[in-house]
């Protein structure tokens, strides 16, 4: 007894160990960032230490004020007018494409599917410029519908297919059971499948809301007018050492604030993921 | 006879490609009035211009304040300013171009005009416009670096020259004078520590200097051949590994640890910032952020006058335009465009405001206006009159093209890091440049 | 369910597909078979493009290797590492929250340019990584001069990016009926026969899913080459992704760069191919319509 409370304990430190040695190598770039924003620009580049000498919020100030004709304010504004659109367009029509996928079987299935995969296999770079000029006939370049409206159509396979994934791992006897008690198709998805896949596509949100915000090419090409550009570009839009030196503190101090929005949605998205397995649900 | 079948399907793939005209690029379809469109569109008389550049903080503000100045004085025009740094700015200009929507007034570098304007077409001619730009304040041979066929691409807006600089207070502490010579040079490395070295060059640029002095060409003739022969690169390419061997250029090892495989600033680098590397060559358009990093840390920043090689068949070093504004083709009011051009580039108020944001003025009245404000001081201004008394050959534009210096690049680093022996690279170079060029002609 | 309702589901993006892929990759499959150099008409050239990548360009057939063995050395350690730290951080543990956003965070990072300083920063000859090797009494190691430690540190940054993967892992384990492990339990299974026996096989799909995804995002991989090697040293890092947009966009070579794509896509193709071929025997789904 005494000898495996004490080998309990001993897993139990050892596990903590590893999981902040670990999570010591994974923040530790969040913490230089931190310390960055806070050095002058020569000591971003030569002091290792992580305690900036030190605590000034001009890079913040500064930062945000920006050396343009707009805040941050604005670009973190324009940042969600299409971040969030697409984050909720793309949940819902992938959902929808992925059930039609996974419970239903149809003719050509199987090429649909294969052309569903092939679409993430080729470089985005060759792919945008038919696309720009695409845009261009209809007259809806330097606006957000470009960058937005393909989740519409459920274009980014990744989450078609994740979801086609998790869809096919829940058991077909639900979905006979419901049809029994006279739901129609529509509601079996909602009321039926989508319980079970909340974890599945709250991974979709996180990752649609951190792949757009930090999307830097679509809005590149897309985007002309400085008081549309989001984030992304306005990170970058005074980094130029041809012109003099580049303010790095004012940068890495804005990108901080520009990982926050991820960061507490994942944070806060921690409540679907609880279910868990009780520690001493197993053995030791 | 399937294999017909896909060689059928082919050929009616590439039938229907010439049928949209070069596969959707319909440079001939006039282009819809639109925000995004280039015209400068007139609505309700208001002349709207766009108008694109790449910088930093300083000099998007300076160039928003002087176009400020204009529309100001100018009710009837408005000016939408797309701004961004250098990052991708070409891909983004190349992608307006190739869709022609490009903005009205455009920055672009000098390399960039054998892409976009091979034949002279690509930009509009401004000798057209010479009625709106005073294009009597340019030195005749300067402004025709713009000239592609006879027509004016775009109006350079100053000199950039390969400047050498060195942190003289390195050299203070170790009590070493200033080198003046490439003696200097080896007999001042044999005082500097391991991992510091008196100079850290991009050795394209380095190797093309000593070329240009011991053959007195420069890379390419007038219509893009190489002047250089096989021999002359062997030569170069061992010039510049006994400079490595004897301490005075950084080693490539080095490079690659502590800048990285391609070439780029070494302003806010960490061995700059600490001394180790003591000195560097740059454009003189470019200095300014060296200077600014030197005295954040109570250091010195000195220009050195270019060493001469034995022999030397030119003195000096080389210069080109630093970037050019250019006039979209499909603009529809491009004398609009010109006059703005003309304020920001000719006019005393816009000088004024535009003041050093990219260097020191071309414009004859320019430079006279920031003389006489005194605002044209610093390090660019040292380096520009350093330059302007130098004998500089002129170079064309494919000198800076990204094949050419991406292959010089490729295997000067294969011989540096003794993959390839000093003959193979010296071949493979001079080869490849030679096929890369007779492509681009 | 054996009906034609699934065309009605997927309609929307049945519509899409035509419009923002199908085109846009007919376009560049044309593009592929002339000379287009972004300003001027495309010229037709047939096969010439093709035939060059395959035969003559060493730069575009290092690429591919190279591009393979980035895969070969990411995928799966990026895919086991993902796997271990979900299964560990899916016990309530104590400060469960902090580790996974801990663990996320690099993911969230992404593609900033300032990740491409301090990357540089810790690798560089005196860097963090160096002095804890010292520690150990390992020698400096040269990261960015030698090809293989090269490719080491952008296959490093691709690893330590493991979070989504994670994420995904997590998910499907929240899948799993918590009466099965109770089961085994009784059963007397221990946890690592558990972890083999029970949670495994639930998690082929999501395995199999986050297999294909990473192959695809390695083959296509260009964030890290790009911010932290460029490519480099003698052109080790240089992944076909960076071979295809250094022709689009700074050789202003529009056909040959589709046509590299092209070939890419093959590749790409023949890999998961194999993948889904291979799945009937070890994915298991738990909606009984096998594969």
């Amino acid at each position: 007894m005494q000898k495996s409370m004490i080998k309990k304990h001993v897993n139990y430190t050892i596990r903590y160990l590893v999981l902040l040695l670990v999570a010591f190598v994974m923040l530790y770039p969040m913490l230089w960032l931190i310390s960055a924003s806070f050095k002058d620009n020569n000591a971003i580049f030569t002091s290792i230490g992580l305690w900036p000498n030190k605590l000034d919020f001009t890079s913040y100030v500064k930062g945000w004020q920006t050396g343009t004709e707009f805040t941050f304010s604005t670009y973190f504004f324009n940042t969600f007018k299409i971040v969030i659109p697409k984050v909720i367009f793309c949940i819902v029509s992938s959902t929808i494409t992925a059930y039609g996928f996974a419970r239903f079987d149809f003719r050509f299935k199987k090429a649909l599917f294969s052309l569903l995969i092939a679409t993430m296999f080729l470089p985005q770079v060759i792919t945008r410029l038919p696309l720009y000029l695409l845009w261009r006939q209809i007259d809806m370049l330097d606006s957000y519908v470009p960058l937005v409206i393909n989740t519409l159509f459920a274009q980014e396979a990744f989450f078609v297919f994740m979801l086609i994934q998790f869809l096919r791992s829940i058991p077909m006897d639900l979905d006979e059971a419901a049809t029994i008690d006279g739901c129609n198709s529509f509601q079996i998805l909602t009321k039926i499948l989508l319980p079970s896949l909340k974890p599945a596509i709250m991974s979709c949100v996180i990752f649609q809301f951190v792949w757009s915000m930090n999307d830097f090419m679509g809005p590149l090409i897309y985007i002309s007018s400085v008081e549309k550009y989001p984030v992304s570009i306005a990170l970058k839009m005074s980094i130029d050492n041809t012109s003099g030196i580049v303010a790095w503190n004012q940068m890495i101090a804005m990108s901080v604030i520009a990982i926050l929005p991820s960061l507490i949605l994942f944070f806060s998205a921690q409540k679907f993921f609880v279910q868990g397995v009780t520690s001493s649900g197993i053995k030791g | 006879m399937k294999k017909n079948r896909i060689v059928a399907g082919l050929l009616a793939a590439v039938v229907s490609l010439s049928v949209l005209g070069g596969c959707g690029k319909t440079s001939e379809a006039p282009v819809k009035e639109s925000e995004e469109s280039t015209q400068s569109t007139d609505n309700g008389g208001e002349i709207a211009l766009r108008m694109a550049w790449w910088g930093n903080d300083s000099r998007h503000q300076a160039t928003l304040d002087a176009i400020k100045s204009y529309t100001d004085a100018n009710p009837g025009v408005s000016v939408k300013s797309e701004y961004n740094g250098f990052a991708s700015y070409q891909e983004k200009v190349t992608t307006q171009l190739a869709g022609n929507t490009e903005p009205t007034i455009m920055q672009v570098n000098y390399d960039w005009f054998p892409i976009f304007s091979r034949t002279g077409v690509g930009f509009y001619d401004i000798y057209q416009l010479k009625d709106y730009i005073d294009l009597s304040q340019y030195d005749e041979e300067f402004l025709k670096l713009g000239e592609i066929e006879g027509k004016l691409n775009g109006i350079p807006l100053g000199k950039n020259t390969l400047t050498l600089i060195v942190n003289k207070s390195v050299y203070d502490e170790l009590g070493v004078q200033i080198p003046k010579t490439w003696d200097d040079f080896v007999a001042a490395a044999e005082k500097f520590p391991e991992g510091s070295y008196p100079l850290v060059v991009e050795p394209r640029l380095i190797i093309y200097i000593y070329l240009q002095q011991k053959t007195g060409k420069s890379l390419l003739t007038q219509d893009n051949q190489l002047n250089y022969s096989e021999v002359d690169y062997v030569d170069g390419l061992k010039w510049y590994k006994d400079m490595v061997d004897k301490g005075v250029f950084g080693t490539r090892e080095d490079y690659l640890e502590n800048v990285g495989s391609t070439y780029s600033s070494l302003a806010q680098n960490q061995k700059f910032i600490d001394g180790q590397y003591a000195g560097t060559m740059e454009w003189s358009g470019a200095l300014d952020a060296y200077k600014q990093t030197l005295e954040s840390e109570g250091q010195e920043l000195a220009i050195v006058p270019m060493p001469q090689i034995e022999g030397s068949k030119v003195s000096g070093t080389i210069s080109k335009p630093n970037m050019f504004f250019t006039i979209s083709k499909n603009a529809e009011k491009p004398e609009e465009a010109a006059k703005l051009i003309n304020h920001l580039l000719n006019d005393p108020e816009g000088v004024k405001l535009m003041a050093l944001s990219r260097g020191i003025p071309a414009s004859k009245v320019a430079a006279k206006t920031l003389e006489e404000a005194g605002m044209a001081v610093g390090i660019v201004k040292e380096a520009t009159d350093l330059g302007e008394q130098i004998v500089s050959l002129p170079q064309m534009p494919n000198y800076d093209n990204t094949i050419i210096t991406e292959t010089f690049r490729q295997y000067d680093e294969a011989f540096e890091l003794g993959q390839m022996s000093l003959e193979d690279a010296a071949k493979a170079i001079y080869t490849e440049i030679t096929d890369a060029l007779s492509t681009l002609n | 369910m054996k009906n034609r309702g699934g065309y009605l589901y997927i309609l929307p993006w049945c519509i899409g597909v035509l419009i923002f892929t199908v085109y846009p990759f007919i376009t560049s499959l044309m593009l592929s078979f002339t000379n287009y150099d972004l300003i001027n008409p495309a010229e037709f050239v047939g096969l010439n493009n093709y035939i060059k990548l395959l035969t003559k360009d060493t730069a575009f057939l290092k690429s591919i290797v190279a591009t393979l063995q980035y895969t070969i050395l990411t995928v799966p350690m990026q895919l086991t590492f993902a796997l271990f730290i979900a299964f560990i951080l899916n016990f309530k543990i104590k400060g469960i929250n902090f580790f996974r956003s801990a663990y996320y965070i690099p993911s969230i990072l992404g593609g900033n340019a300032a990740i491409a300083i301090l990357w540089r920063f810790i690798f560089r000859s005196d860097g963090l990584v160096n002095q804890v090797l010292n520690v150990f009494g390992i020698d400096n190691v040269a990261w960015f001069s030698s090809p293989v430690a090269a490719m080491f540190v952008i296959s490093l940054l691709k690893v330590w990016q493991f979070g989504s993967s994670m994420l995904i892992f997590l998910a499907a384990l929240q899948e799993i009926p918590q009466e099965l492990y109770e089961a085994s339990e009784v059963d007397g299974a221990t946890k690592l026969r558990t972890f083999f026996s029970v949670t495994i096989p639930l998690l082929t799909p999501t395995i199999f899913f986050n297999l294909i995804m990473q192959l695809v995002n390695a083959f296509q991989e260009f964030n890290g080459p790009y911010l932290i090697t460029q490519g480099g040293p003698l052109k080790s890092t240089y992944l076909s992704s960076m071979f295809i947009y250094d022709n689009a966009f700074k050789f202003y070579k529009m056909g040959y760069s589709s046509a590299a794509s092209w070939i890419l896509f093959m590749v790409i193709l023949t890999f998961t191919l194999t993948l889904f071929k291979s799945s009937s025997k070890w994915v298991y789904y738990s909606d009984g319509k096998g594969n």
